[in-house]
């Protein structure tokens, strides 16, 4: 052997193995230069040699993951191919006239005779193939073989190499497909995004332009989301946000789309609905109806049941005339007129309802104006017993809008919850009915009534409320006595403990406390009993019937009696007529307030009242 | 017995010319031409596409040094060969030239030839490049790699001898550098190769190579060591001046095992004294330089012969294609190189031979061997295969 003739082809292939750092060009880079070198016209390498599963069998199963040079075999790269052991086995050898090896193999029929074989150690095989042996002088089984050793492990390398780049890109891959994902998906809930729905909202108007069919996009909202969130946390409300999605989802049908466009608005896009307007209308609507009815099952939090309600917009479109941007208007619109209607509720898109829309969003900017201007005032609404004395009255807060005159309350306190302004009202309110409470202090008359205060849930939950009132009744130290706080049961919604001491801690000061709208909420006995309240006010949805609707005067009755049985005073409200007044007091209601006694009047007219009487009303120093 | 399928006109007369295409259509209505053109006479080509186009005759060809006609060597005059029936042929660019630009183009060429075998008949895939080309052995492996045993592979490289860069493949339309056109010829049995060149040497890598670029040899500047080598071995002392004059003599030799050598002649130097050669040099090729190139003419055209005999026949009385690598005529001298044409021609009797100087040629020495691209060497093959 020369040495000459032999090192450089050494040199060369281990320079080419120890170029390449992945499998598959590895083998075919190798693979091509000992075709080069030694003149075979093919060849090809098979790792993970394991004998054949047929058993009994002369052959191995094997992976090809090289081949050049024959046709029919390329096309059998990657595959587990069966080698003839003879072929396969043994050191490395160069043999001739063994055509017959040849023949169980996927290679061109009939062409080879000749092969070089040159294990790779004991994990695979290089099998060179010829029709007629090459010439060759050099002793090509022997001097292949550190080269084999070097490409063995290279190999091994390789594939860890393989190993660790596959997995790079599948994690890649799995990256870039939640950013894909996260692109067009809300976070939370999984659902489609606004990106998104807007995008099928568009193939769905395209379509509906070639074939006339309607579509629709519900909006849906949380009613009172931001007093949820305020009450129970953002931690709870995401649960109800993902469990709405959830249950959503299972209301439509295959090939509408549930999206949630941000905080608590969710936006379904039914498509293809009917081409008649009326009939995709009674569709869209029953759809509605359904996620409407899904959404009232308490949702399960903390152990807790907890209820939500949702208003519901439906907006019907057709491509023809509507553009993606008046669509969407549409539906906000259509959701704001199911708020407006009561919440809970679903309403259809009406053109007419945008102006006043316009309106709303006025008024609400001249609130908080009118909460820093002064345009607020109380009304007092009296109160009386049973012989007719008054014993109090009730502030009402009312809104004189220099442009439009009188705004219902019904009106701006919703505006007020909502933008949170509803804080300020009522720190107003109580700070004035104080100031009113000290200013009637030295009239005999006056200064012997309770004023009753309306406090929101809200203004209530706040932390510093008890430290607010504090603070109030250190200006007005003597008025506590007088002053009574009319809560709602929505105070109790959520950390009733907290609610408990903060009454008891007020209670401690003097103040009374009143439930009001009794019999319209949740009314939990449980809480009912533990809360140190001094009044219950039957709303005046039972009063207005007590006369005339036997369950109204059964449950009036019901709550004159527990309240005694709790040792609370009752009051109703919204009395009108004496009949009403003759059944209360038949009943045990010892108090009263309502038109029948007076409306609602501004401070001098309040105080004239007192003084001068009403018919019905006898002076207080009458007795 | 139709006409003789080659054609030379000592100038390119076109009325000449086209008088003899008229002939050929007569009989062979579905007929193509095969143009060689001598470096010479270039302009020309223009004018022979226009010719074919009016007569609707689809035409492709190639610019070589010189032409080779008979047992002569011509500068002028263009080389007509006809195609009874024209094959599949088509010009590809080869846009990127490097490893990329070399697996890109043999993918499309790959593509485009696929379609048009049958794997029932042989089938020689016949290429002409342009030697400027430095990507042209990886375009081979990675042709090689997609019809793999599909073709036998032929070809050479078409080109001035000056190294100039200037489009040199043409069809009907196009004329083209940095390209490749491919003919598949079929039925066909291939081309024989061989240089004859000895190859007692002594080895020394090459251990910086970029494409047809030698940078360094043993770790130092190529151009410097291998005048060292030449002046120690032969007492010639090579400058940049005589460069080519010289080098042609003394090319490299990258050692197979089965001790056949493929040669690489530098052609070029660059100034950072890298040397160029026509075919790539693998990255990491032990180089010999060729010791007392003695070529053996009388082997080598025997050889050439018996290759030729064994793939189709005897030659006898048939029309050859036959390829002479100019670098081959350099060294030994164009006194000797015209004998090997003439001795070609006594040992084949071949009825009429037809090629060109090319600047590079693909083939192998042995049948179905892995394609290779050489230089020094003599390429032959049957025109068509016996019917």
């Amino acid at each position: 052997m020369r040495h000459d003739d032999v090192i450089p082809v050494l040199y060369e292939m281990a320079m080419t193995i120890g170029g390449e750092i992945s499998l598959k060009p590895l083998l075919t880079r190798t693979l091509q230069r000992l075709l080069y070198f030694t003149s075979f016209p093919a060849g090809f390498i098979c790792l993970d040699l394991s004998p054949s599963a047929t058993a009994g069998s002369a052959c191995l199963d094997a992976a090809l993951l090289a081949a050049i040079g024959d046709f029919q075999l390329i096309k059998h790269i990657g595959e587990t191919i069966s080698l003839p052991a003879d072929l396969a086995l043994g050191p490395a050898a160069r043999e001739d006239d063994r055509a017959a090896l040849f023949s169980g193999l996927p290679v061109s029929p009939d062409r080879y005779r000749a092969f070089l074989r040159l294990p790779i150690t004991d994990i695979g095989v290089v099998i060179l193939m010829a029709p007629i042996m090459p010439e060759t002088h050099l002793p090509l089984t022997r001097m292949f073989e550190p080269i084999m050793a070097h490409l063995a492990r290279a190999v091994l390398l390789c594939r860890h190499y393989d190993q660790h780049t596959s997995q790079l890109i599948a994690d890649k891959r799995q990256a870039d497909q939640r950013a894909e994902f996260l692109a067009l998906h809300d976070s939370l809930t999984g659902l489609p995004n606004r990106a998104l729905l807007l995008d099928r909202i568009q193939q769905a108007m395209a379509m509906a332009t070639h074939n006339g069919q309607y579509g629709a996009l519900l909006t849906l909202n949380l009613d009172h989301f931001k007093q949820l969130n305020d009450i129970y946390g953002y931690e709870t409300c995401d649960k109800i946000l993902v469990e709405t999605a959830r249950r959503l989802e299972y209301c439509v049908r295959e090939g509408d789309t549930v999206a949630r466009f941000g905080g608590d608005e969710f936006v379904l896009l039914l498509w293809p609905l009917s081409v008649l307007k009326q009939e995709a209308a009674i569709q869209a609507e029953a759809i509605a109806q359904k996620a409407q009815q899904a959404l009232l099952t308490p949702y399960q939090c903390d152990s807790r049941g907890l209820l939500a309600t949702f208003s519901i917009g439906i907006s019907l479109f057709r491509a023809h005339g509507d553009s993606l941007e008046s669509l969407l208007k549409n539906a906000e619109t259509s959701l704001y007129q199911a708020k407006t209607a009561g919440r809970n509720t679903i309403r259809f898109f009406d053109p007419g309802i945008q102006a006043a829309m316009m309106q709303r969003l006025e008024l609400e900017a001249d609130l908080l104006a009118a909460i820093r201007g002064n345009q607020l005032e109380l009304y007092y609404q009296v109160q009386a017993d049973d012989r007719n004395r008054a014993t109090g009255a009730e502030a009402l807060i009312r809104w004189h809008h220099p442009r439009r005159g009188m705004i219902s309350p019904a009106v701006f306190i919703p505006l007020a919850e909502e933008n949170g302004s509803i804080i300020e009202m009522g720190d107003w309110v109580l700070a004035e009915a104080c100031r009113r409470l000290q200013a009637w202090q030295s009239d005999p008359r006056l200064g012997r009534l309770e004023l009753a205060v309306n406090v929101s849930a809200i203004q209530f939950q706040q932390h510093d409320f008890t430290a607010k009132v504090g603070a109030l009744l250190a200006d007005y130290p003597s008025v506590s006595q007088r002053l009574k706080l009319e809560l709602t049961e929505s105070v109790l919604l959520n950390r009733a403990e907290d609610a408990i001491d903060k009454i008891q801690l007020l209670k401690n000061q003097g103040i009374r406390f009143s439930l009001d709208d009794f019999g319209t909420g949740y009314s939990s006995l449980a809480y009912l009993k533990r809360l140190p309240l001094d009044q219950l006010k039957i709303d005046q949805s039972f009063v207005r019937d007590v006369a005339s609707d036997q369950s109204a005067a059964a449950i009036t009755q019901t709550i004159i009696a527990m309240a005694q049985t709790l040792g609370l005073e009752v009051i109703a409200e919204g009395v009108e007529t004496r009949e009403q007044l003759a059944l209360l007091t038949h009943f045990g209601c010892r108090h009263y307030q309502g038109y029948l006694l007076s409306r609602p009047l501004p401070l001098g007219q309040f105080e004239a009242l007192v003084a001068s009487g009403n018919p019905l009303l006898q002076p207080i120093d009458a007795e | 017995m139709g006409p003789a399928s080659f054609a030379y006109f000592p100038s390119v007369d076109l009325a000449a010319i086209e008088s003899r295409l008229a002939e050929w259509r007569a009989v062979f209505p579905e007929m193509g031409v095969l143009a060689l053109f001598p470096e010479a006479e270039k302009a020309s080509i223009p004018a022979l596409q226009a010719l074919c186009n009016r007569c609707e005759l689809p035409l492709c060809g190639a610019m070589f040094p010189q032409l080779i006609y008979g047992t002569g060597f011509r500068s002028s005059g263009v080389c007509l060969l006809r195609f009874d029936r024209m094959p599949y042929a088509a010009l590809f660019d080869v846009a990127r030239q490097d490893a990329i630009g070399a697996a890109e183009a043999a993918e499309t060429v790959a593509g485009h030839v696929g379609r048009h075998l049958d794997d029932e008949e042989p089938a020689t895939l016949f290429l002409m490049l342009d030697a400027l080309l430095p990507n042209i052995g990886s375009l081979l492996d990675e042709l090689y790699l997609r019809l793999a045993n599909r073709v036998h592979y032929a070809g050479v490289n078409a080109g001035s001898e000056t190294f100039q860069a200037m489009p040199c493949l043409f069809d009907n339309q196009r004329i083209i550098g940095n390209g490749v056109l491919a003919l598949l010829l079929k039925p066909h049995d291939g081309a024989v190769l061989e240089h004859g060149y000895r190859t007692e040497a002594e080895t020394l890598p090459a251990t910086s190579t970029d494409r047809n670029r030698i940078i360094h040899i043993d770790w130092r500047p190529a151009f410097e060591v291998y005048q060292e080598l030449v002046r120690a071995k032969f007492g010639v002392e090579i400058t940049r001046d005589n460069f080519y004059q010289y080098a042609v003599h003394f090319p490299f030799g990258i050692l197979r095992a089965n001790h056949t050598t493929v040669v690489r002649i530098p052609v070029m130097l660059d100034a950072d004294n890298a040397l160029y050669c026509i075919g790539e040099v693998p990255p990491h090729s032990m180089l010999a330089l060729l010791d007392a190139p003695q070529v053996d003419s009388p082997d080598t055209l025997q050889n050439l012969h018996g290759g030729l005999s064994k793939l189709s026949g005897d030659p006898a009385g048939r029309e050859l294609l036959l390829f002479y690598c100019a670098g081959r005529r350099q060294h030994l001298g164009a006194a000797s190189a015209g004998e090997e044409l003439a001795i070609f021609q006594n040992l084949s009797q071949a009825s009429a031979i037809a090629g060109g100087l090319a600047l590079g040629e693909i083939g192998d020495t042995t049948l179905w061997g892995y394609p290779l691209f050489h230089n020094a060497t003599v390429v032959t093959a049957a025109w068509t295969n016996r019917t």
